[in-house]
């Protein structure tokens, strides 16, 4: 078990090392630069060039980025004066981490519930009709949900705030909402094929056998197991959750790196774009890696190589 | 207990021909398929659906061109912005009319604005049809689909066969490749190339070129490693049969569902990531319209003319269902074992 975190680990962090050296050359070949105001002269680029480190030799500034990225440290951003990146994501991190957290417990949670309840009634109108939410929310984008329950429930009947985050909670509900509904449309379908075919295995057959009431053998065996495959879909969704999330607090206006991220597009603040990128493909990467740990701990069936 | 035979009738034993009559015709791989289809409703209105978009937004090059969806009347502009959708008919909410907010009566700006002409589907903000807009919008949309299936049929198939049939350390690096490319989030890989490459729709179809192939060529190398061990190959292989024929003519058509099916889910996300790469602006060069340019562009006006948004969203999300409708239905119908019923 160590062994395997210890590959893992060391996997993680040559893919980083990766991530980090292709975000590094393909901003060396974007083009545009970021000192662009027509009011320069050539001696102010320069000297800007030179008090960003921009006028060294390209493995120098390569070496020089990836030393101090692995420290945590990404630069200073262009657009915002004397602020280092690091600092930038480092206050927009758990606005993000918040949004991201709450519309997977709830998602998470509404999947176990609406799986179950649609393998327990399978084939009747409440199955029927959880099919028909779920296909639903699989086949719409978050970002769209987003701005239809921005119109429904923050224009046309006003109920919650439709901007802006921290004042108050209600400002997080229909953001968390959009970008609940694709998590719990995944887990409802998976719940519900997985919990059907736990319904008909031997065990499930031996503990009606045995007498126990309905409940207990939907309750205590079927649903339990069930319920442990579902752990594999949480790193693949929270990379949904991430495209998502970006543009959700674009639309809902939430400070949260996913905005700094889009809106360091246009002004082209590469320390900023590298920076974001390097730390969501951590995220991701550390997701996926703790998904795939819990469930080698929780079904030992799941070999480790 | 010696058994009473005249009671018993040996029935069909004596006609040894009879015995060997098939009477239905047996049913190739494909027609069997097609046969569980036609019973899932949804997905066969889902392809046919499909079918209908195909034709449509081929057709509309015709009638609909690039140009006329870009043109507006300068001059009259104000006289022609955000017309609300009018079928002509008195349908409520499709009659023309459209109700201020904060205002208690509705009001009609065609009659207003002495406009004559009907728009279906309403005028964006600057007078264009939104109905012309739409339909441009969605073969842009049709064409990254249509990209995306053949880069997950080019890429992905070939990439996952050949990596599954080499097998040994090519298997393994070839896969940890996939690894290190599926840890990167595709909105970071697209936005990256979108950056590089300029906005337009090459550049769209090449970010998700780079992104969409990987879980194509997952599920394709695990179905070559297990058809692979087959007798058919192992006979192919001794009657000296070239590996890229093997592949070519016994692999491949024995994935074939797997292959479908992985393409009904590729084509939804690649269309909902031009939508994602436009509402950040990377995506078609502004006076061109795509469905998800569409979208962001009218965003900021949501709350006086939602039309201009809804009507897009509505749009792409049809035909995202549609696909994933008719996958759910490919699926069911190529393997009927992993369907419960």
């Amino acid at each position: 078990m160590v062994k395997y975190i210890l590959k893992r680990l060391a996997l993680l962090i040559f893919t980083l090392f990766l991530v980090i050296t292709a975000t590094f050359f393909l901003m060396q070949i974007m083009p545009g630069t970021p000192f662009n105001n027509p009011k320069l002269t050539p001696q102010m680029i320069a000297q800007l060039n030179k008090a960003y480190g921009l006028d060294l030799p390209l493995w120098q500034q390569y070496l020089h980025y990836l030393v101090n990225a692995f420290r945590g440290d990404f630069g200073t951003s262009f657009q915002y004066q004397n602020q280092s990146v690091s600092m930038l994501i480092g206050q927009r991190l758990p606005i993000s981490a918040q949004l991201g957290a709450q519309a997977l417990v709830v998602g998470v949670i509404a999947g176990l519930l609406m799986g179950a309840a649609s393998a327990r009634n399978k084939n009747n109108k409440i199955d029927g009709l959880l099919g028909v939410v779920s296909t639903l929310g699989i086949s719409v984008p978050s970002f769209i949900l987003g701005i239809i329950f921005l119109y429904l429930f923050g224009f046309k009947w006003p109920l919650f705030p439709v901007s802006g985050w921290g004042d108050s909670f209600s400002q997080s509900v229909l953001p968390t909402l959009a970008l609940a509904v694709t998590p719990a449309a995944v887990v409802t379908r998976f719940v519900r094929s997985e919990m059907i075919e736990a319904l008909s295995s031997d065990y499930v057959q031996l503990a009606r056998a045995k007498g126990l009431s309905e409940k207990e053998v939907v309750n205590k065996h079927a649903y339990r197991n069930s319920m442990i495959p579902v752990l594999t879909l949480i790193g693949p969704m929270a990379a949904g959750l991430l495209t998502g999330s970006t543009l959700i607090e674009n639309i809902f206006s939430i400070p949260g790196i996913g905005q700094q991220f889009v809106s360091s597009i246009p002004t082209k603040d590469f320390p900023v774009i590298m920076g974001t990128t390097i730390v969501y493909a951590l995220m991701l990467m550390v997701m996926i890696l703790i998904t795939d740990i819990l469930t080698a701990i929780v079904d030992p069936r799941v070999r480790l190589q | 207990m010696a058994a009473n035979t005249e009671d018993f009738v040996i029935v069909g034993a004596q006609n040894s021909e009879a015995n060997e009559h098939i009477s239905k015709p047996a049913l190739s791989f494909w027609q069997d398929a097609w046969r569980r289809l036609k019973l899932n409703k949804l997905a066969v209105i889902s392809l046919w659906f499909l079918v209908f978009i195909l034709g449509f937004a081929l057709v509309s090059n015709f009638f609909v061109t690039q140009n006329k969806a870009n043109a507006f009347d300068s001059d009259n502009v104000g006289k022609y912005k955000n017309l609300p959708p009018n079928s002509g008919l008195p349908i409520p909410g499709w009659d023309g009319k459209l109700k201020e907010p904060g205002a208690t009566d509705t009001t009609d700006p065609y009659k207003n604005n002495n406009v004559k002409q009907n728009f279906i589907l309403g005028t964006d903000n600057i007078g264009r049809s939104l109905g012309k807009r739409v339909i441009v919008g969605l073969r842009i949309s049709l064409l990254v689909a249509i990209s995306a299936t053949f880069i997950d049929l080019l890429i992905g198939v070939t990439y996952g066969v050949f990596s599954g049939w080499k097998g040994g350390w090519v298997d393994v690096v070839m896969q940890r490749i996939i690894e290190i490319l599926s840890s990167v989030p595709n909105l970071i890989v697209v936005t990256m190339f979108g950056l590089l490459l300029g906005n337009g729709v090459t550049s769209i179809i090449i970010a998700i070129a780079i992104t969409g192939w990987l879980s194509m060529a997952r599920q394709v190398r695990n179905m070559t490693l297990s058809l692979k061990e087959r007798d058919y190959v192992l006979a192919a292989k001794s009657l000296g049969e070239s590996s890229t024929k093997i592949a070519i003519k016994h692999l491949i058509p024995n994935m074939a569902g797997t292959i479908i099916v992985q393409i009904m889910m590729t084509v939804p996300s690649a269309i909902m990531f031009e939508a994602v790469l436009s509402a950040i602006n990377l995506g078609v060069k502004p006076p061109t319209a795509s469905l998800g340019s569409l979208i962001s562009d009218a965003q900021s006006m949501l709350q006086f003319y939602p039309y201009q948004v809804l009507i897009p969203s509505g749009v792409l999300v049809l035909i995202s269902l549609a696909f994933i409708l008719l996958g759910d239905g490919l699926r069911d119908a190529f393997d009927p074992r992993a369907s419960e019923d």
